[in-house]
């Protein structure tokens, strides 16, 4: 009997183990074939879908900025369920703005934001661009005479006066040793390629500023032509070795120039005798501030406006009407607080 | 559960068989295609990597024949490329159909939907061209075809870039694919190896569940066989051929059993029949023997007894020739009688015979008397019976005694028995000799002993009347009432209607 209840036993054991195989492997089969998919379809099914398209389009493509910028657009899009597109990025080939605009509209995106430029063709792709009902928002370089809903930017004038302040501080301490007489200069590196409106008013911003200090200088631009590559390089070299006519202090309102002063500086051994007031908060930048090599910089919160141009945006499809301007902060990096700066980008570099 | 099991136990061995083959069979079957399915599977995904390159391809095929027949048209304005104009027109907005047209956060299903979307402008564009064409409106043509041509760079470029993206995603899944397909492979195999184990394990327990209880019965088998018959076949209750075999083999153990105990039963009876005729036998040999023994040439002694009693009367003494016809007789009776049946009264006429010559030769020391119911005389009986039971009589108990010893004789009917009863006043006999005697212990002292009185003792007379009448009862001695003498009696069966009855009783 107890022999006969042992084999009923070890069968029924067998035959448990004979469907816990069969289960096993189907799961095992249902797993793989599961993975399988996942791996074939990539991205491209599984991934979320959004209510909105849009695109963003830009001079500077890599830029850390305008990386910057993108990425606050971006996550202000994740948040109103709209993809926004940095098609200076994803476009293929060397296109430029208006070309780019060209396709997004034909691309029948809802929103484009656009760094707009002094050319007449902008206004005139804008226009179209509106009425084919697409609504267009510039960012930091306005088209003021088109039908763009909304612009994002800084409040240029405002920008100049902390440039013209920086330049009084560092004039004033350089004029304890220097001759009265010959006046200062102070050269801005300005982005021919962009609105002269812009950085026009940076620069009276900048002149104004020294003006009421009382300070001897003389502020000239430098235009620099981004429209060909590599060109800032080879400009700031020959601006800083020109040892006779060389200024006092640079101001560079780009990221990008700012980063390639401090390196000039520092190949051609000239650090401390130009002052740099650099623009953005560049890891570059921010180590030459806490090194000395640049003395400050202005910070403009690229992540901040590319999440203003999208809310902008989205707040127009949604409602109708949005302010025409938009302005954001900006903050001064010195090396005074540097030290917090580099503290975020490390932990923005560990996230 | 359990109903399941009963079920199974209940099956014939063959369905047992059958079922669990088939289960085996079955599951690797299952497995198997599980397996194949799944392979197929991975090689099918491999398969289709390439497909979406291979479609984009045809793509840019049909943008660049859309292309090209809009310039043709618009060249010779000729109506077969406009027909071909059409075709492909339709041709190409169909692939378009196929592209994503949705916002979606992936940069390759962006890009096709730009694609789409930059397709259909860019075949608005082209319808309105070939339009303007046929209008003969060469200013909107021109631009028509400028525009168009414009966007016909950009849609190359476009899926030329989604083309090298989707073809670089596709290689990393290729990979990714290819390794997946190896661990399909080895689990698949570890599987096949896993489950062929497992159905070689059922299929041992199975066919070992099946033979176990046959091995037993062969074994019981042989057993039996060997000729131990106390071996029962084991029980099995596996409820299938088995089990009956196992049943049917258990009571034909039983009635074979049986049969050998009847057989062994019936054999004792023949065998004890056969000894009781043997010592039958013997036992009248042993009389015959004796007696031979004790004669000298019977022939030679009657006649030579006859002659003396010839001389006897001659001489005229009679009662000389009276005692040597008596002996003659004696002799001659034992030597006839030798191996015959007698009857009651040729017995009774021999002791006659034997006490006169004891007489003759104890000088009428012996009184003899004897009652007989004649009717009763020719009761038939084994010869030389009465002549030892009176030699005993005498030997032991008159011989030696004082006074005057005397036997009597008596023959009488109780119910269907003749008793024929022999009693003297002699010495007696003891309680203990006389069991001895009746249950065939009795041995006689010495040689000389057992020579005295014809040597024919008492308990050759019991044996041979047991076995001739077949039955216990037969004989009895007992002590008289008197205290003195001993009384032996002898009971012979009989049919009283059969027997020829003559004369009246006669008291000697």
């Amino acid at each position: 009997m107890k022999k006969g209840k042992r084999k009923l036993k070890s069968s029924t054991i067998l035959v448990i183990l004979m469907v816990l195989l069969l289960l096993v492997s189907t799961f095992a089969v249902y797993s793989f074939s599961h993975a399988v998919r996942a791996v074939n379809l990539g991205e491209t099914r599984g991934a979320k879908k959004y209510e909105y398209h849009f695109v963003m389009i830009h001079s500077g493509s890599n830029d850390n900025f305008w990386t910057s910028l993108y990425e606050g657009a971006k996550a202000a899009g994740e948040k109103v369920n709209a993809y926004v597109e940095n098609f200076s990025e994803s476009v293929p080939g060397d296109y430029s703005e208006e070309d780019l605009m060209d396709m997004a509209i034909a691309a029948k995106a809802d929103g484009i934001i656009v760094e707009g430029s002094k050319s007449d063709a902008m206004g005139e792709l804008i226009n179209r661009a509106e009425d084919k009902g697409i609504t267009v928002v510039t960012v930091l370089q306005d088209v003021a005479d088109s039908k763009r809903r909304t612009f994002v930017g800084i409040n240029t004038y405002s920008m100049g006066e902390i440039y013209g302040n920086q330049i009084v501080e560092a004039l004033e301490k350089k004029q304890e040793t220097a001759d009265e007489d010959v006046p200062y200069k102070v050269a801005v590196l300005v982005d021919t390629s962009k609105d002269t409106a812009g950085s026009s008013l940076v620069l009276s911003g900048i002149q104004d500023t020294i003006n009421n200090s009382g300070v001897n200088a003389q502020v000239n631009s430098v235009n620099i032509e981004k429209n060909e590559n590599f060109e800032s390089e080879e400009m700031i070299r020959n601006l800083i070795l020109d040892f006779d006519n060389r200024p006092n202090v640079i101001v560079s309102l780009s990221s990008v120039d700012t980063i390639n002063c401090n390196q000039a500086l520092i190949d051609y051994n000239q650090v401390g005798k130009i002052t740099i007031l650099g623009y953005y908060s560049d890891q570059e930048v921010l180590n030459g501030i806490e090194k000395g090599v640049i003395q400050s910089s202005v910070d403009i919160n690229a992540n901040k406006i590319g999440s203003a141009c999208v809310d902008n945006l989205y707040k127009y499809l949604l409602k109708g009407y949005v302010n025409e301007y938009v302005n954001v902060d900006m903050n001064l990096i010195t090396k005074e607080n540097v030290e917090q700066y580099l503290k975020e980008a490390q932990s923005n570099k560990g996230e | 559960m359990e109903k399941i099991v009963e079920k199974y136990q209940r099956m014939s061995i063959r369905y047992k068989l059958i079922l669990s083959f088939l289960m085996a069979c079955i599951l690797l079957f299952l497995i198997n295609g599980i397996v194949y399915f799944d392979l197929n599977e991975t090689v099918g995904q491999i398969d289709s990597v390439y497909s979406s390159n291979l479609e984009l391809n045809q793509l840019a095929d049909g943008l660049q024949k859309v292309q090209d027949t809009l310039y043709q048209y618009l060249e010779t304005k000729s109506s077969k490329a406009l027909e071909q104009y059409y075709v492909y027109e339709q041709d190409y907005r169909d692939l378009c159909a196929d592209l994503n047209s949705e916002t979606v956060g992936s940069s390759t299903a962006l890009l096709e939907k730009n694609i789409s979307n930059i397709s259909n402008t860019y075949l608005d564009k082209t319808d309105e061209t070939i339009e303007a064409k046929r209008g003969r409106d060469v200013s909107r043509y021109k631009e028509g075809y400028a525009e168009s041509q414009k966007l016909y760079q950009y849609l190359k470029a476009s899926i030329d870039k989604l083309n090298t993206d989707i073809f670089q995603q596709n290689s990393e899944h290729y990979s990714s694919l290819r390794s997946t397909l190896n661990s399909v492979i080895v689990l698949a195999v570890a599987l096949l190896c896993l489950i062929v184990s497992v159905t070689i394990l059922w299929i041992l327990f199975v066919t070992n569940s099946i033979t176990k209880p046959l091995i037993e019965l062969a074994g019981a088998a042989n057993e039996i066989a060997k000729g131990n018959m106390d071996v029962s076949f084991p029980m099995v209750k596996t409820g299938d051929e088995t089990t009956i075999v196992a049943k049917a083999c258990n009571k034909m153990i039983d009635s074979i059993r049986n049969y050998i105990e009847e057989i062994k039963v019936n054999y004792e009876r023949e065998a004890k029949h056969i000894e009781n005729e043997l010592v039958m036998k013997n036992d009248l040999n042993e009389a015959q023997l004796r007696f031979l023994q004790a004669q000298i040439n019977p022939h030679f002694l009657f006649n030579t007894l006859n002659a003396g009693a010839q001389l006897a009367m001659m001489e005229g003494a009679e009662k000389t020739c009276l005692f040597i016809e008596n002996m003659a007789d004696f002799f001659r009776y034992n030597v006839r009688k030798m191996g015959e049946d007698a009857t009651l009264r040729e017995e009774i006429e021999s002791v006659d015979n034997y006490i006169y010559i004891l007489n003759v030769r104890f000088a009428n020391e012996i009184g003899y008397e004897k009652r007989v119911q004649q009717k009763l005389l020719n009761v038939e009986m084994p010869s030389m019976i009465l002549q030892p039971i009176i030699e005993n009589a005498v030997n032991h108990g008159i011989r030696g005694m004082e006074g005057y010893g005397s036997i009597t004789l008596d023959v009488y009917a109780e119910g269907d028995v003749v008793c024929v009863e022999v009693s003297d006043n002699g010495a007696g006999i003891t309680d203990e000799k006389i069991s001895q005697i009746m249950e065939n212990r009795y041995i006689q002292k010495d040689e000389r002993e057992a020579g005295s009185g014809m040597g024919v003792g008492l308990q050759n007379v019991i044996s041979r009347l047991k076995r001739f009448y077949n039955r216990e009862d037969v004989f009895t001695i007992e002590k008289n009432i008197t205290g003195s003498g001993t009384t032996v009696r002898v009971m012979i069966p009989f049919e009283p209607m059969s027997q020829h009855i003559a004369g009246g009783n006669e008291n000697d």
